[in-house]
């Protein structure tokens, strides 16, 4: 176990002394991740290259969130005006309605919902509410809702663009139709809102245990909450019949509660203030200081063996 | 000679200044009341557009599918329903906005409080400094037993 905590230790000193180039690498790496995602399922071809979503990748983690939530739902729309204008300007109205009532008041919260879309790709959805849970407190309910939703009305796109209007005075009646596919889309697909209601569960009782006043709660509230969503699961896949692989959801599951108790472990990396470089002057001089936290960890208690000669 | 404890209290000073300083300035240019009543008025704007973008999917989806003549609509009660929407979601949002900005305001308050505490710790550093070096300067020469001062 002091091999742990020493290895820990070691990790955290490197992260905290090469921070100010790790940490705009992973965000750059993260929103890489989101652009090449929307060029994979996108329909315009001239903003298709890997150089666009190198540039929105570079632009996003420069500005603030907001700004970055905006140029993701132009960029959406802009794909989906390629194949059809009457999605777009629905998927427009849709994201915009997201961003108003959400987005702009919860910028930094709103991430989850990119994470969730992003965790669905890499097959490991089970880890958002658990890190929402822990980190976040029930409010991150509706970014995973949010996130949620989308992900699975991502296979309905295809089809609604096929959705085609012969003339522009068909437009209104086309856009009609889009929109109730939509609406019947999201209400009658039994998985999505089964892994909501599961998920929001799962957040709510992670978020409970993880503040109890017991040992290790914050480890026992992942187990917990790991468990929750497979018996939740198991359920939905026998009650109403949700489209979940038994299996990979398991695996799933167990690779989401291994990498939160990884999370865990480290988070308080996360807590403290980040390595600083900073210019000031006084009458005398000039300062270019850099500024590196030290970070004190618990250490494991030493355990003393008392060896008495008869 | 670095004055190392000038440099310390300096480098934080800098870093709250760098991450906060102009956010906090602009924060703490208004009241806190004034503050968040003028951030509910984006909220409620905000509200108001999200708003009138579900009455125009609520009026696609009667038009279009349900097929009502727009004619016929009774324009009165609709007007009423859409007004009480549109103030609900106001109201809705304008008390979210303000439990929102009203606890960015309170830390961005606590957070000049601390700027300030560490003025104030640099100022009597400074003062301390300065009263250490002209005791080096200038009592030493007074209690210097070769003096002679008769002539006072």
């Amino acid at each position: 176990m002091n091999q742990i905590y020493q290895i820990r230790e070691t990790i955290i000193a490197f992260y905290k002394s090469k921070e100010r180039i790790i940490f705009p690498v992973l965000k750059f790496l993260a929103w890489f991740i989101i652009f090449q995602f929307i060029n994979i399922i996108g329909y315009a071809q001239p903003l298709k290259g890997i150089h666009i979503a190198l540039l929105f990748s570079i632009i996003c983690t420069i500005i603030s969130t907001q700004w970055a939530f905006l140029l993701i739902i132009f960029l959406v729309t802009t794909h989906i005006l390629f194949a059809s204008v009457e999605t777009a300007i629905l998927f427009f109205v849709f994201l915009m309605i997201i961003y108003l009532l959400y987005i702009r008041l919860f910028p930094k919260h709103s991430l989850l919902i990119i994470a969730m879309v992003l965790a669905y790709f890499f097959k490991l959805p089970y880890i958002v509410p658990l890190f929402g849970g822990l980190f976040l407190g029930p409010a991150s309910i509706i970014p995973v809702a949010i996130g949620t939703i989308i992900w699975y009305f991502i296979p309905n796109i295809q089809t609604i663009v096929g959705m085609k209007a012969e003339e522009i005075m068909d437009m209104p009646n086309n856009l009609a139709r889009i929109y109730m596919t939509v609406i019947q889309g999201i209400a009658k697909n039994h998985t999505a809102i089964t892994s909501i209601i599961i998920f929001s569960v799962v957040i709510l009782v992670v978020y409970i245990i993880s503040r109890l006043a017991i040992d290790y709660s914050w480890y026992i509230a992942i187990g917990i909450g790991a468990g929750i969503s497979f018996i939740g699961f198991l359920l939905g896949i026998l009650i109403v019949d949700a489209e979940i692989n038994i299996f990979g959801m398991f695996f799933s599951i167990l690779i989401s509660m291994l990498l939160m108790f990884v999370i865990q472990f480290f988070h308080r990396v996360v807590d403290y203030s980040r390595a600083e470089s900073v210019q000031f002057e006084d009458d005398e001089n000039y300062y270019y200081v850099k500024v590196i936290p030290k970070i004190i960890l618990e250490k494991p208690k030493r355990e003393i063996k008392r060896i008495i000669e008869d | 000679m670095i004055d190392k404890e000038k440099i310390k209290l300096m480098s934080k000073l800098a870093i709250y200044e760098k991450n906060y300083g102009s956010i906090d300035e602009k924060m703490n240019g208004y009241y806190k009341s004034d503050y968040v009543y003028f951030q509910n008025w984006w909220a409620r704007i905000s509200a108001v557009i999200a708003g009138f973008f579900i009455v125009g999917l609520f009026f696609l989806q009667k038009i279009f599918i349900e097929k009502i003549d727009i004619f016929d609509l009774n324009y009165k009660e609709y007007g009423i329903r859409i007004a009480a929407f549109i103030l609900i979601l106001m109201a809705v949002y304008s008390f979210i906005s303000s439990y929102v900005n009203g606890k960015k305001y309170d830390e961005s308050q606590e957070r000049i409080k601390q700027y300030m505490e560490m003025l104030k710790q640099l100022d009597e550093h400074k003062s301390l400094k300065q009263e250490e070096v002209y005791k080096e300067n200038y009592e030493s020469d007074l209690s210097n037993p070769g003096d002679d001062n008769s002539f006072l």
